[in-house]
């Protein structure tokens, strides 16, 4: 078993060209615009007839980064709050998270805190995440002020980006980042803890292709 | 012979010109006594369906209204009976049945009127009345039928509005050239021209010609407006057109012209004739009457439109949200699900839906699995509701549970097996890379597919969906992984979500046909759930007596912790299923339907197993590397190849089952299972005997 998905990586990464691959997932109330969100990174397109998420959904895209290829694989999940029972199975891995609300709606705000605790509970302690206000092109509907928004990510120790997915603004910014503190503190750890090393190298030989390992206790 | 001939001629004349036939026929066949004890209003009703002249004999649609039948109709309001065109009304289909069946047990009670009721004597007069001559007669049948129907019909025999108005210069279009702007600015804007049409209300009356319609329609003889359902035929089979592929048949008129007649008189006489209308769709379900067909399908009776009525859909209530955010998400590339008249109705179902089903709730996907009842039956709410609600009720059991992880971990865990089972080659790829049921499968099975697919192509899938079992969705997951199997087999983790994630286009028709055949080729108990609706079982409730059933209750299946299932690669069958593959003997080419392997030592082997069963002892059988050792029973095994194999062991040593059959996957055996609860299930019924 372990030598036939040596060989696949081997395979899987000649094929591919890349030097490093981050699981990302996208989380957040139903119909914060995440679905859009990711459309627009991975297909700079947008259209407001998207369908709603039932389970997960996936992109991949690779972008350079201090001259490495680094593929990520990003994991759109169902907002409904039910569905948190079969989403945070997919937590499992992932080496960042978007976590989104809506400017326009008080209540995927209020739910911030939740979605962290979630990250906390079923994530591993290493995993970056950013917080983001999406829907900032409805200024005239928005209810929950930038300063708002911030003060949370400060208190939740979060970079915070305020978004539009409709206007393309911020959109790659918040992926770009997102990249970037994942990859230092990739450095970070190796510089720390060698044995870290393995464990970062060993979560993108092995975490990534093997989610049954966690996604079935839900 | 001849003589019969004449004799019938005669007789038949002089039937018909008797002044009263009805009198004629109680005094041929003696029963006047009979006749007399009737009613009046009965030998009236015996009289009309008696009128010699088919020009004034009433249509059976008329017959309906006569003060016979006021008992049975609800509302007289229900009934259509204007002269010409009546709509057929979905409610009048879908009669309460239960107060139909009261009403019906009240008149056995009051005699025996039921005895000598001439419920075929309408039917069977028909046919030996229709008189040649009168084939192609006077009054025109295409103007009985209901108006839809009729433009349904001109429409497929090359009818088309638009064009019917441009010839009457009601759409006028400009030429061409003078729809140029006039001026145009570098910004890319112009002004002027465009295309025109003319938008004031037109209040002139146009009449669509029929003749094309008539004319295709011209050879048809008279009865055939008349099928005769209670006769079991209902005769499209004699017409070449029902051999042509299904694309074909919808659109052709004659086809779908004799198809609706015989819907339609099915669908009238439901609930009694449910059979009929689950045999004829099995043939091809009419896209026309589709939407009542499934209803029939789904066995939808009762008040639909009181039970709808009662429940309140206007006040506010928790899902409310959930249900307003998702709706402007779903299935709008549709004209009528995105109109605001189809959100309004869109909500309206589903919180009908949430509110009468208090231990269910809300799950995001519900939505999409609304959505084709609701454009199936756009003006007929309380039907799309009806439908919803049976159909969650048989292929969705449990799954809008609170908490339905259990139901939906138990329905990914067979899916995986049916994998196994059916293609191991593509199992063991996805196996390998990581790609589970899980990542991919839960809209599928969650939303019946309709969050994956646009509705037309739902439309296809579901007509065949609605007349399986609760698994065959089970076994269009299958269908639709074999037909993307080469990509996928190319494809690592990646790419195989990738391609889920923006479903490639799929031959419906196909998956319909593929998923046929799974399901035909795997034993029902493979498919077994322990959350699926129980099945209305009548000889269970009638054999109450635990001691009679011990050796069956040992045979049938019985649930598996999810946790188990999940770490077995292949399913189980249970003993009942094989030994009825047993029964079935040999084909032509010699060889059973199924290859039971006691993988025990070869000492408990001797002491009993089943009849034709080989033995590869588990231990002494497979190398390390996973592989068959070479043997005389090996060779057995692999002429086998493609026929279901059952392994069979202990079920104190079930880790040894699993692993023999998980190396048999391995090797890309298809249909392997292993037997649940081991051969000791086979020790009450006295199945196992000595091996020659």
């Amino acid at each position: 078993m372990a030598v036939s998905q040596d060989n696949r990586w081997q395979k899987d990464a000649a094929d591919q060209n890349f030097d490093y691959m981050f699981k990302l997932l996208i989380i957040g109330n139903s119909s914060v615009g995440k679905t859009s969100f990711l459309f627009r990174y991975a297909d700079d397109s947008f259209t407001s007839a998207f369908v709603s998420t039932v389970g997960i959904d996936f992109k991949v895209k690779t972008v350079f980064r201090n001259d490495k290829r680094v593929k990520l694989q990003i994991w759109d999940t169902a907002g409904q709050e039910r569905y948190r029972t079969i989403t945070t199975a997919y937590y499992r891995g992932a080496m960042g998270f978007i976590l989104m609300y809506d400017i326009t709606n008080e209540e995927s705000f209020n739910s911030v805190q939740d979605w962290c605790t979630q990250i906390k509970t079923y994530s591993w302690d290493n995993a970056q995440v950013i917080l983001v206000g999406n829907k900032c092109d409805m200024e005239d509907e928005r209810v929950i002020s930038y300063e708002r928004g911030k003060q949370l990510a400060d208190q939740l120790g979060l970079e915070f980006y305020e978004t539009s997915a409709k206007e393309n603004i911020n959109v790659k910014a918040v992926f770009e980042r997102l990249v970037d503190i994942i990859c230092d503190k990739m450095s970070e750890s190796l510089d720390t803890d060698p044995n870290l090393v393995n464990a970062s190298k060993s979560t993108r030989l092995t975490d990534n292709p093997q989610p049954q390992n966690g996604s079935c206790q839900c | 012979r001849c003589e019969n001939v004449k004799q019938l001629v005669s007789e038949v004349l002089r039937l018909s010109m008797a002044s009263d036939p009805l009198l004629y026929l109680a005094q041929t066949h003696d029963t006047v006594a009979k006749i007399d004890a009737l009613s009046d209003e009965m030998r009236t009703f015996l009289r009309l369906c008696l009128t010699v002249d088919s020009e004034d004999r009433p249509v059976p649609r008329n017959l309906l209204s006569h003060s016979l039948f006021r008992p049975f109709v609800i509302s007289a309001s229900l009934i259509p009976v204007p002269p010409h065109f009546p709509v057929i009304e979905p409610s009048l289909c879908l009669v309460d049945f239960a107060h139909y069946k009261a009403k019906l047990g009240a008149m056995e009670h009051e005699g025996d009127l039921l005895k000598d009721y001439p419920l075929t004597l309408d039917n069977d007069f028909l046919q030996e009345g229709e008189r040649p001559e009168l084939r192609g007669g006077k009054r025109d049948k295409l103007s009985e039928r209901p108006l839809r129907e009729v433009y349904h019909l001109w429409q497929l025999a090359g009818g088309n509005v638009e064009q019917e108005l441009k010839k009457q210069k009601l759409v006028r279009i400009k030429p061409a050239i003078l729809t140029l702007p006039s001026v145009m600015v570098v910004e890319g804007e112009f002004f002027g021209g465009g295309l025109h049409r003319r938008q004031l209300l037109e209040s002139k009356t146009i009449i669509l010609p029929l003749h094309n319609l008539r004319h295709r329609l011209a050879h048809i003889p008279p009865e055939k407006y008349y099928p005769l359902i209670t006769q079991g035929e209902c005769g499209t089979d004699e017409l070449e057109t029902s051999q042509l592929p299904l694309v074909i048949r919808e659109r052709d008129v004659e086809y779908q012209f004799h198809r609706l007649l015989i819907f339609e008189r099915l669908l009238q006489s439901y609930p009694f004739k449910a059979e009929s209308i689950l045999r004829e769709a099995r043939k091809d379900t009419l896209p026309f009457y589709r939407a009542l067909v499934w209803a029939s399908l789904l066995g939808v009776d009762g008040a639909v439109a009181h039970t709808y009525q009662q429940i309140d859909k206007e006040t506010p209530t928790p899902t409310d949200r959930q249900i307003e955010v998702d709706i402007p998400r779903c299935h709008q590339y549709d004209e009528l699900l995105s109109s605001p008249q189809g959100h309004v109705k869109f909500t309206r179902v589903l919180k009908a839906w949430v509110v009468s089903h208090p231990h269910l709730v809300y799950w995001q996907g519900l939505d999409s699995l609304c959505a084709p009842f609701l454009y199936l039956n756009f003006n007929n709410e309380a039907l799309a509701y009806a439908c919803l609600s049976k159909f969650i009720d048989k292929y969705l059991h449990k799954f809008f549970l609170r908490d339905n992880s259990a139901v939906i971990q138990e329905y990914l865990a067979k899916f995986s097996h049916m994998i196994a089972f059916h293609d191991p080659q593509l199992f063991n790829h996805l196996d390998n890379i990581g790609f589970i049921p899980e990542l991919y499968a839960i809209p599928w099975f969650l939303t019946m597919y309709t969050h994956v697919f646009p509705l037309q192509k739902i439309f296809l899938l579901w007509d065949t969906l609605l007349l399986g079992e609760a698994s065959l969705p089970l076994c269009i997951g299958v269908a639709l992984l074999q037909q993307l199997k080469d990509r996928l087999l190319q494809f690592g983790f990646n790419e195989c979500i990738l391609l889920f994630s923006d479903m490639p286009d799929i031959d419906m028709e196909r998956v319909v046909r593929e998923s046929v055949q799974v399901f035909c080729s795997t034993p029902p108990s493979v498919t077994y759930r322990q959350h699926e609706r129980p099945k209305p079982d009548p000889s269970k409730r009638s054999s109450p007596s635990p001691h009679l059933s011990q050796a069956s209750q040992d045979l049938v299946m019985d649930a598996v912790p999810v946790a188990e299932l999940k770490q077995e690669k292949c399913p189980r069958a249970c003993g009942a299923d094989l030994l009825e593959l047993l029964a079935h003997k040999k084909s032509r080419s010699g060889r059973a339907k199924v290859l039971v392997v006691d993988i025990r030592p070869s000492d408990e082997f001797a002491h009993g197993t089943l009849a034709d069963a080989i033995n590869l002892p588990a231990e002494s059988s497979i190398t390390h590397e996973g592989l068959l050792v070479p043997g005389p029973q090996s060779d057995v095994l692999n002429s086998y190849r493609g026929k279901i194999i059952c392994v069979m062991g202990s079920r104190h040593n079930w880790e040894h089952v699993i692993k023999f059959a998980e190396s048999l996957v391995a090797q890309e055996f298809p249909r392997v299972c292993t037997l649940h609860q081991g051969v000791e299930v086979f020790r009450a019924s006295g199945a196992l005997v000595v091996p020659s």
